[in-house]
C-alpha cells in the first residue's frame, strides 16, 4: 500500500494528501529557513486515536512524522528537512473542557487564538497572551514554545498544565495529575498540575519543536477579565533612561500589561489601517515609550487602581528619566482607551498581520537578557544593522519584562520584502551576525530556532548530549521532526 | 547475617583521598553509622531498608564531586548525596555505599538585582533568608523548615502558603550545574552559555524536567552542586523583631504591610466559597485552611506539651467535630500600605457574605519565615508521617481528604491518633488554580496511654493504601516514583509512567550508582508486608517488569540479590511478617 492509503485508512477519505501543490504549502513559512524539498504526504487526523495511529505507522516504517498546528509558521520549525509526513492537526480544534471556578480549560492543538478569545468572551475571562499573535497560531504551540506575556503579573505558575502527548515511541500518555486513572471522566483530579508522574515530562515538550512527540490536548490557564482598566504611559528619549523605571515598576508589582517598545513598533500596532495612519504615527509617536495598564478586579476596582496609581507616581518622582506619566500617548489619539482590549486579543483577522505590514515579511531577534543589558545589546543590533546597510530608523524594538523585571524578553524585528531574494540574503546576513555578537555577550538564545540553533547547542554540548539521552527514550527511532532543535 | 560485608576497596578509597584529602574522608563505623538516616522523626516509614555507608566523603567544590563520582562510576561504587540530611529517607539503601556530604559545600552568592541567590548543596535555608532581608529580598521558607537544605528542598517539595502568590518550586529553579552519574557537569538555562545563572529554561527542551516531577528523584540522578533560585522583592521597610524564644520563636509583624486573618467558618460550603472569592478577586499572600488539631501541634512545645493541651480538649472535639472550619488568610502589601488596606477591605466584604468570623490572630511570622508546618511544630508529635502533600484543585484537594479520612477512621484508627473528623490542609497554590492538600497522621510510641504506640506500621500501611485509594478514584498523589510503591502507581498514573521513568533514569545513570534503588519500598514490602501485595493489589515493581530477576545493576554486578544486603537486625527481629 503506498503511503497516502495507508493514511487514509487511518483517518478517512479526503485527509490525507501527496499532491506536489498541496504539499508545497507545507514546504514554505516566514522565516529564513530554506525547506530540503516536499514533505512525503500531509495528513489531517480528528482525534487522539488517529494521531496514535500515525505515530505507529510512522515507527513502522521508519518516517519522519512533522506536526503543524499554527497556520502559519515563522521560525522554520515546521519545515520538512528529511522529508516525511507532516500531521496538521487544525482539525484537532476542540475546547473540550472549561472549568471556570479553577480557571482551566482543555483545548487541542488547533485552538487557535482567536477561536480562544472567543470563548474566552463569553465567560468574561481571558487568556494571557503574547504581544498580538496571530489570531491563526495555535494556543498550545506558542505555550509550548514559552512565547512571553505582555502581563508579568500571572507569572507565578506555568501556564500550561497536564497535556495528553502521544510519545515518538508510540506511547499515549498523559503528563501532570491528569495522569491519575480514569481522567477526565472517571477522576477527582482536573488536571490542574503540570508536574509528574515521576518528572517533569511537560519540561521535555516545551522548545522542543515537535522533536518528542505530538500532543493532542493541553490544560490551560485563564484568568477573569479585570472590570476597570487606566493605561499610563512613560515616554523616553533612549531605551536606557526606560529601564530604572522598568525595574522599580515591577519590583512593586504596579500594573498588568507592561512593556518598552520603540516607535516602530508602536507605529505598526497602533495604527489604524488606514492610509497615512502608519506614517503620522511614525512622525508622531515618542521615541522609546512604556505602556502599563492598571487593572481593577470584580471587587472595588477603584481603590486598586488608586493605589497602583499612586505608587507609579513615587517612581516617578524619584526618578529623573521619568518626566512625568501620561494617561494619553502623544501621536496616537484614543489609544489609552483601545489598549487593554488590543493587548487582550489576537492580531484582528481582517488586517495584514502587523509584523508584515511594512515590506510583507519580518525577520524576529530575540533573547532573555537583563535589562540593564539592554542598552548595550540595542547598540550592538542598531551597530550591525548599520553595517549591512539597513535603515534603523525601521528597526523595530520590544522589550518585555519578566518575572518581576528578574529578565526581559529582548526582541528586534527586520522587516523586507519576502519576493526579494536578494532581500532575504541581506536580512540573513544581518540576522546571523547580529546573533552571534549578542550571543558573545551574553545573550541567552532559550529558543534557538533555526538558523541558530548549531551555534547554542554546539556551546551547550553537555546540556544538548543529556537531552538527547532522553529522546531516546521518549523517541528512540527519531521519527518526530528530524533536523529542529539538537536533533 | 546479611552476605555483603564488602567495603569499598583500598584502591578505590585511596583515589577518594587523594581527591579531596585524608581528612575529609572516613570510613571510621562510628562515623558512617551516624550516615544511616536523616534528622526529621525517629521513626518513618521511609527508612526501612537504609543502611550505614562504607565511606564518608567530603568534597569542598563542584570539581571535587566529579572526580569522586568519577571514581564511584570508575568502581561501580553506589552512592548517596546528603545536603543537611533533614530527611529521614536520605541515607543510602545498601551496606557498600559512599555517602558523598555536601555540608562543606554553603557556598552562596548574590545578584540582587535580578532578584537571584546562587547556592550550593550543603546550604540551608536560614542564612538564604537572613542574607535575602538584608538585601531587600525574600524568600519562602518551606514546611521543612529553616534547616532544610535549600537545593534538596528545591529539587523535592519546597511547599509553603506563600505558594498562593509565588508559585511552585519548578518555577523558582534558574541556572543549574549537575554533575551526572557518570562524572559529567551539564549547565542547564544561561550557565549554558555563560557563568551567569540567571535564567532557567533551555535551550529548548528544558531539561529541568529532569530534576523534579512534583516531587524529585531523591539524589538518583546525579549531584546538583549549584542551583539559582529565584527570589522576591522584600516590601518591608524595616526589620522585623524577634519575640519569644526557643521553638515558639517569631518574628512580629509589622501592622500595615503584612497581616494575618483567622475566620471560623460556618460550613464546608462557606469555606469553600470564600477560597474562590478571595482568588477571584486577586488578593491575599496565602490563603489555607487548618485543621484544628494542628493548631495544638504548633502551639506545644514538646511531647508532653502536646498532650497535655489536647488531652482536656479531645472529648469537646470529639463530640462537636467542628473540625476543618478554621479558613486563614495572610494579606500583604506588596506595593504599599495601601495595598494592604484595600485587600482587607476586599477580603471583609467577603467574609460578610459568606459568614466567616473573624477570630483573634497573633500578628507574627508563622508561615513565611519561620514555617508553621516544619519540624519545630512537628517534634512534639512523637511520630507522625504526611500519607499525601499534594497539589491538584480545590475540589479535588476536597474529594482527597474525604478519601483519606474515611480509610484512616476505618482501618487505622487506633493506633493512628484519632483527630475526629479531621479532612486535612488545605492551601491555594497558584492564586487559586490550584490547591495544596496535606493529610498527616500522628502516632506516640512513648505516649502514656499506650494506644497510639504501634502506630508505625499502621501509618506505614496507611501509605501504602493511600496509594491504591488514589488510583481507584482518579486522585493525583505525591507518592509516586522512588517515593512510591513502583509496582502500584508505575502502571497506573499516566498510564505507565513507570516503564518511561525508569528508562529515563536509566539512561542518566547506567550502572544504578546514584542513590540506588529505584523501588525500594517495592523491595521493602516484599520482606516486610508480602500480605499487603494481596490487599492492595499489586505486584513489585521487580516481579512486573523483571520477571522476578534481581536487575538492580549494583548488585548484579556481584552476584547478589536485594536480600543480601539486608541489615543485620533484620535477621533478628521477632515481626518477620507485619501486614
Amino acid at each position: 500500500m503506498e503511503l497516502k492509503e495507508k493514511l487514509l485508512a487511518i483517518v478517512g477519505a479526503g485527509q490525507a494528501e501527496d499532491s506536489p501543490a498541496v504539499l508545497a504549502a507545507y514546504a514554505r513559512d516566514h522565516s529564513l529557513v530554506t525547506a530540503a524539498g516536499l514533505p512525503d504526504a500531509v495528513v489531517w487526523p480528528e482525534s487522539a486515536e488517529q494521531v496514535h495511529e500515525i505515530v505507529k505507522l510512522a515507527n513502522e516504517i521508519k518516517m519522519p512524522l512533522i506536526p503543524v498546528s499554527s497556520q502559519e509558521h515563522f521560525h522554520g520549525s515546521v519545515l520538512p528537512k528529511m522529508g516525511g509526513i507532516v500531521v496538521d492537526l487544525r482539525r484537532m480544534n476542540r475546547v473540550l473542557d472549561i472549568d471556570l471556578p479553577d480557571r482551566l480549560a482543555r483545548i487541542e492543538p488547533g485552538v487557535t487564538w482567536g477561536q480562544m478569545q472567543q470563548e474566552m468572551a463569553k465567560i468574561g475571562s481571558r487568556m494571557v497572551l503574547p504581544l498580538l499573535p496571530l489570531a491563526s497560531s495555535s494556543v498550545v504551540t506558542s505555550l509550548l514554545e514559552r512565547e512571553v506575556p505582555t502581563n508579568p503579573r500571572f507569572e507565578y505558575g506555568e501556564p500550561m498544565t497536564s497535556t495528553e502527548v502521544i510519545w515518538g515511541s508510540g506511547m499515549r500518555f498523559r503528563t501532570g495529575s491528569a495522569s491519575a486513572p480514569g481522567f477526565p471522566e472517571k477522576a477527582d483530579s482536573k488536571g490542574g498540575n503540570p508536574e509528574g508522574p515521576g518528572t517533569n515530562w511537560y519540561r521535555f515538550l516545551q522548545g522542543a519543536e515537535g522533536t518528542m512527540g505530538i500532543m493532542t490536548w493541553a490544560i490551560v490557564k485563564f484568568e477573569y477579565l479585570p472590570v476597570m482598566d487606566q493605561v499610563c504611559f512613560i515616554t523616553f528619549d533612549d531605551l536606557a533612561q526606560a529601564v530604572e523605571p522598568l525595574y522599580q515598576i515591577q519590583r512593586r508589582m504596579i500594573g498588568n500589561e507592561c512593556f518598552l517598545i520603540n516607535r516602530q513598533v508602536g507605529a505598526l500596532i497602533f495604527n489604524d489601517g488606514t492610509p497615512g495612519s502608519y506614517e503620522a504615527l511614525k512622525r508622531q509617536l515618542p521615541p522609546w515609550f512604556v505602556a502599563i495598564v492598571l487593572s481593577g478586579p470584580p471587587r472595588q476596582p477603584e481603590k486598586k487602581l488608586a493605589y497602583e496609581k499612586e505608587a507609579l507616581e513615587e517612581i516617578a518622582a524619584a526618578i529623573p528619566a521619568v518626566k512625568r506619566i501620561d494617561s494619553t500617548l502623544a501621536g496616537a489619539v484614543g489609544l489609552e482607551k483601545k489598549l487593554p482590549a488590543l493587548l487582550r486579543a489576537p492580531w484582528p483577522a481582517q488586517r495584514p498581520y502587523w509584523k508584515h505590514a511594512l515590506k510583507g515579511g519580518c525577520q524576529d531577534l530575540f533573547f532573555i537578557a537583563k535589562m540593564d543589558d539592554a542598552p548595550a545589546y540595542t547598540r550592538t543590533v542598531f551597530e550591525t544593522a548599520g553595517l549591512h546597510g539597513y535603515d534603523v530608523n525601521e528597526l523595530g524594538v520590544y522589550l518585555q519584562p519578566i518575572e518581576q523585571g528578574r529578565a526581559c524578553h529582548l526582541e528586534f524585528q527586520f522587516y523586507y520584502d519576502p519576493a526579494s531574494q536578494a532581500a532575504k540574503d541581506k536580512i540573513k546576513a544581518l540576522y546571523m551576525e547580529a546573533a552571534a555578537k549578542l550571543f558573545q555577550q551574553g545573550a541567552f538564545f532559550s529558543r534557538p530556532y533555526g538558523l541558530l540553533s548549531p551555534m547554542v547547542f554546539e556551546k551547550a554540548r553537555g546540556y544538548t548530549n543529556t537531552i538527547a539521552k532522553v529522546k531516546d527514550v521518549l523517541d528512540p527511532n527519531h521519527v518526530m521532526s528530524p533536523g529542529n532543535v539538537c536533533f | 547475617m546479611p552476605k555483603v560485608t564488602e567495603k569499598v576497596s583500598q584502591a578505590a578509597y585511596n583515589a577518594l583521598v587523594n581527591i579531596v584529602g585524608a581528612q575529609w574522608v572516613t570510613d571510621d563505623a562510628a562515623i558512617t553509622e551516624s550516615y544511616v538516616k536523616g534528622g526529621e522523626i525517629h521513626d518513618c516509614i521511609y527508612q526501612r531498608g537504609q543502611q550505614p555507608p562504607g565511606v564518608v566523603v567530603m568534597p569542598k567544590d563542584t570539581a571535587e564531586v566529579q572526580k569522586v563520582v568519577k571514581v564511584c562510576f570508575r568502581y561501580h561504587l553506589p552512592y548517596t548525596p546528603i545536603g543537611a540530611f533533614w530527611g529521614v529517607h536520605c541515607g543510602g539503601k545498601v551496606p557498600f555505599h559512599v555517602s558523598i556530604d555536601l555540608s562543606r559545600m554553603r557556598g552562596l552568592e548574590w545578584d540582587e538585582r535580578h532578584m537571584a541567590a546562587i547556592v550550593e548543596p550543603g546550604l540551608i535555608h536560614s542564612p538564604l533568608q537572613a542574607e535575602a532581608q538584608e538585601r531587600g529580598l525574600y524568600t519562602m521558607t518551606p514546611g521543612g523548615g529553616s534547616q532544610a537544605a535549600v537545593i534538596g528542598n528545591m529539587l523535592t517539595c519546597n511547599y509553603s502558603p506563600l505558594n498562593y502568590r509565588l508559585g511552585l518550586a519548578t518555577r523558582r529553579i534558574l541556572g543549574v550545574e549537575w554533575v551526572l552519574p557518570d562524572g559529567e557537569v551539564i549547565r542547564l538555562g544561561s550557565l549554558s552559555n555563560s557563568d551567569d545563572p540567571f535564567w532557567g529554561e533551555g535551550p529548548g527542551p528544558d531539561l529541568r524536567g529532569l530534576l523534579r516531577g512534583y516531587l524529585g528523584w531523591w539524589g538518583k540522578v546525579g549531584i546538583i552542586t549549584k542551583m539559582a533560585i529565584k527570589m522576591h522583592p522584600l516590601f518591608l521597610p524595616e526589620r522585623m523583631k524577634p519575640v519569644e524564644r526557643g521553638m515558639l520563636s517569631t518574628l512580629e509583624f509589622p501592622d500595615n504591610r503584612i497581616k494575618w486573618y483567622n475566620f471560623r467558618m460556618p460550613s464546608e460550603d462557606s469555606m469553600r466559597k470564600a477560597m474562590r472569592e478571595i482568588s477571584r478577586s486577586e488578593i491575599g499572600a496565602a490563603v489555607m485552611r487548618v485543621p484544628t488539631i494542628w493548631r495544638y501541634r504548633g502551639k506545644s512545645t514538646s511531647r508532653e506539651d502536646f498532650w497535655e493541651k489536647w488531652g482536656p480538649d479531645e472529648k469537646k472535639i470529639r463530640d462537636s467535630r467542628a473540625t476543618s472550619s478554621i479558613l486563614r488568610v495572610l494579606i500583604i502589601g506588596y506595593t504599599s500600605a495601601k495595598q494592604l488596606e484595600y485587600e482587607e477591605g476586599v477580603l471583609m466584604q467577603i467574609m460578610d457574605e459568606v459568614g466567616g468570623e473573624l477570630g483573634r490572630t497573633k500578628q507574627s511570622d508563622q508561615s513565611w519565615i519561620k514555617n508553621a508546618d516544619s519540624a519545630g511544630m512537628w517534634w512534639p508529635a512523637g511520630g507522625y508521617v504526611s500519607v499525601e502533600f499534594v497539589v491538584e484543585t480545590l475540589e479535588h484537594s476536597f474529594a482527597r481528604g474525604k478519601t483519606l479520612l474515611k480509610e484512616k477512621e476505618a482501618k487505622f484508627t487506633p493506633p493512628l491518633v484519632d483527630e475526629y473528623g479531621e479532612e486535612g490542609w488545605i492551601q491555594m497554590t497558584d492564586m487559586g488554580h490550584t490547591s495544596y492538600f496535606e493529610f498527616l497522621i500522628q502516632w506516640d510510641p512513648e505516649n502514656p496511654l499506650g494506644k497510639y504506640k504501634s502506630g508505625e506500621y499502621k501509618a506505614w500501611e496507611h501509605w501504602v493504601a493511600s496509594q491504591r485509594t488514589a488510583i481507584d478514584n482518579g486522585q493525583y498523589t505525591a507518592n509516586i516514583g522512588s517515593l512510591s510503591v513502583m509496582g502500584l502507581t508505575g502502571p497506573a498514573f499516566g498510564p505507565n509512567y513507570g516503564v518511561i521513568y525508569d528508562q529515563v533514569r536509566q539512561a542518566v545513570d547506567p550502572k544504578d550508582i546514584s542513590n540506588p534503588p529505584l523501588d525500594l519500598h517495592d523491595r521493602v514490602i516484599n520482606e516486610f508486608a508480602p500480605k499487603w501485595k494481596e490487599d492492595y493489589n499489586f505486584q513489585t515493581w521487580t516481579d512486573l517488569m523483571h520477571g522476578g530477576k534481581e536487575h538492580w545493576k549494583v548488585l548484579t554486578s556481584r552476584g547478589y540479590e536485594w536480600k543480601d544486603c539486608l541489615p543485620e537486625w533484620y535477621w533478628d527481629r521477632d515481626d518477620k511478617e507485619i501486614g
